[in-house]
């Protein structure tokens, strides 16, 4: 586990110490580098031996759930047919009647595209939110129906959960994330949404990975903290609330007071923004936002060993409480 | 050398669960002197009294014991140690051969659990047999041998032909069965049953224990059994605990448990009627330790000496103006017992209704 961390912390020491010497070649092993070790890092950490049947397991039953509610699979199909029926008959309208007033008032305020800023914020937000949610909130619902009592005594255990929620997200998430920038490419002016190159694209796939990495460790901290303090998990409304006012989601953190850069810093999906917007909105690679990269790694080496160590921990003083059983 | 198939190596495992050493002590729980206390989060810091104050019993390889108790006595809380739910504040625990905490990777394997609040855990909209393929993805059952397990223990219970439909649809029998049934998936070595028949008729609960009995037997599992049905203990398990205010008072197989109470001869009184007046004054008999109200129109009195008691009673009945349509007196059944044991001190006779 160890060696991936220091792996990762060589190849972005080596980026920045090549500086201007740096080649595309270099800068498409770093992202594809960082790319798997986050991978691994979570697989090693959380995955086991169980996880992926687990996760298929788990999707499994969300699949058969999902499809035996006949009528709300109808209103999905319809929607989504709604969607595109509106999106191609009303097109670029649409965003310009929406977003064009407030974007014109941003204008006053910020040198930064607001439409695009704010599409960007629409597009990330909702998977990296998810990602937490599905550590924290999917995993506190199982403990909530009584199903850590039914897992911990089984092979696979509970500490299966973490890793197969994740998986079992993740296919739904980049699915959702693809078809949204794509609805959004074809909405914005051209040139608006930049994916220059199969290496910006790399870079975008980098930085996502990370901010899921570290979304996810958040999330199994706040699972953990639940199976002993029932009720900690109103705590997520909180974090939710500064990530999404103070981390550059939908405002720009230049806009926001002094005082409050400080936190907006410590934030992980600040750097995660600020990197997905240059990479998206200029065509920028790895190299070119290394900075935010390397705060987003420490931010999801820490979170993800912090995350998986309170839960296991806080999991165990769960049973010497009695608290592992539902409300 | 050629290496075996991955299912080849997965059946391997399953069937010879390395770890733990069958039957080399003989003995599939050893617990001393287990105490355990709830420890409530918040900021209350309210003290729950311990539900277990020291609890230490021997459970054999194979054999069928049974934990019975009144509300409160620390059933539920033990069974939860054994399953490996809870974590003991003091004591030893051992579990087919591995020390607690710690072993608990080498145990979880071959545990069946059906902890008495399931139902939840079950997907409504999934049928049975979905469920229990979910739930064997978290099991060693190699994923090639998952189908016909699941139609395996689904024909062991008598869900074959309900297999394929809702969790939602099954009546509460049903979903009993579909919980015994998911806790025989893995073949397990200790099944664990927390009042696996509560909420059942009669004619259903016994359905289900002799089912859980017989099952026990083909899969040669050892059965932890807690139920509130005394009778049913007495006839489906090897031996019985009986627990009190988190302490096993008696230790038993069913008819020694019987002769254990020497102190106690029932008798068996049927009346015209069975008011509250009567059992008042059945109850200030000195001789009565006991009053407990069999249906509409007969009572089970709990008495030191037949001989002593025999006139007093019937003179209290007398007093009472109650007419007498029958007595008999009978040896002390599990039940008797378990009320003798589990009598509060405090109390003179238990609450007759």
């Amino acid at each position: 586990m160890g060696a991936l961390a220091v792996l990762s912390a060589l190849l972005l020491t080596l980026a920045w110490g090549l500086g201007e010497n740096w080649s595309p070649l270099l800068d498409g092993l770093l992202a594809a580098g960082l790319l798997v070790t986050s991978g691994l890092h979570v697989y090693l950490l959380a995955g086991g031996r169980h996880g992926p049947r687990v996760a298929r397991a788990l999707a499994k039953r969300g699949w058969r759930t999902f499809l035996s509610y006949k009528f709300q699979l109808i209103m999905v199909f319809v929607q989504i047919g709604l969607f595109i029926a509106v999106i191609y008959l009303l097109g670029a309208p649409l965003v310009d009647a929406l977003f064009r007033p407030v974007g014109e008032a941003m204008a006053r305020y910020t040198q930064t595209n607001y439409v695009v800023f704010l599409l960007l914020g629409i597009a990330a937000w909702p998977l990296l939110w998810g990602v937490y949610e599905v550590s924290a909130g999917r995993l506190r619902q199982e403990q909530m129906t009584g199903m850590f009592e039914s897992l911990v005594p089984t092979a696979a255990g509970v500490e299966s959960l973490p890793f197969a929620y994740l998986l079992s997200r993740l296919g739904m998430s980049v699915v959702t994330l693809t078809a949204t920038l794509l609805v959004f490419a074809y909405l914005l002016p051209e040139g608006a949404i930049t994916l220059s190159s199969p290496l910006s694209v790399l870079a975008f796939a980098t930085v996502i990975a990370l901010a899921i990495v570290t979304m996810w460790g958040l999330g199994l901290i706040m699972t953990g903290l639940t199976a002993l303090f029932k009720q900690a998990g109103a705590a997520s409304s909180l974090l939710r609330f500064l990530l999404i006012a103070f981390a550059g989601i939908y405002v720009p953190v230049e806009l926001l007071p002094g005082w409050a850069a400080p936190l907006s810093e410590a934030l992980p999906l600040t750097h995660a923004f600020r990197a997905v917007r240059e990479i998206l909105g200029h065509g920028a690679t790895l190299v070119d936002v290394l900075p935010e990269v390397a705060a987003l790694a420490l931010f999801a080496l820490y979170s993800s060993f912090g995350g998986m160590w309170v839960f296991r921990k806080l999991l165990d003083r769960a049973r010497r409480a009695g608290t592992l059983y539902g409300y | 050398m050629t290496r075996p198939s991955r299912a080849l190596r997965e059946t391997a495992t399953f069937i010879a669960r390395p770890g733990l050493d069958r039957g080399v002590t003989g003995t599939a729980v050893r617990a001393r002197n287990l105490v355990f206390t709830y420890k409530p989060s918040g900021f209350s810091g309210k003290k729950l009294p311990p539900s277990l104050t020291d609890v230490s019993l021997d459970i054999r390889e194979g054999e069928v014991y049974g934990l019975l108790g009144p509300n409160g006595a620390g059933k539920t809380t033990l069974i939860k140690i054994l399953a490996t739910l809870l974590l003991p504040d003091e004591g030893d625990l051992e579990i087919l051969g591995a020390s607690l905490p710690g072993g608990e990777d080498l145990v979880r394997p071959h545990l069946g659990v059906a902890l008495a609040e399931y139902e939840r855990t079950f997907h409504f909209r999934l049928t049975g047999r979905e469920n229990l393929r979910f739930f064997a993805s978290f099991l060693d059952v190699p994923r090639h041998e998952v189908a016909p397990r699941v139609a395996e223990v689904l024909e062991q219970v008598g869900l074959t032909e309900a297999a394929d439909k809702m969790f939602l649809t099954y009546s509460t029998g049903m979903k009993h069965r579909l919980a015994v049934a998911r806790a025989l998936l893995g073949k397990p070595r200790l099944l664990i049953f927390d009042e696996p028949t509560a909420g059942l008729d009669a004619a259903t609960s016994r359905a289900l224990g002799d089912l859980i009995l017989r099952l026990a037997k083909e899969e040669k599992a050892t059965v932890l059994y807690t139920t509130h049905r005394l009778e049913e203990a007495g006839r489906l398990c090897d031996r019985i605990a009986i627990l009190r205010k988190g302490r096993v008072i008696a230790e038993e197989a069913p008819a020694a448990l019987r002769r254990l109470s020497t102190s106690v001869s029932v008798i068996r009184l049927r009346l015209d009627a069975v008011p509250d007046t009567t059992v008042a004054a059945l109850r200030s008999v000195p001789q009565v330790t006991g009053v407990y109200v069999d249906g509409a129109d007969t009572v089970r009195l709990h008495v030191t000496s037949v001989e002593e008691a025999l006139k007093p009673v019937l003179g209290a009945a007398e007093r009472e103006r109650r007419r007498v349509l029958g007595l008999v007196t009978t040896e002390p059944s599990v039940e008797d017992v378990f009320l003798q044991l589990t009598r509060d001190e405090k109390e003179v006779a238990a609450p007759a209704r």
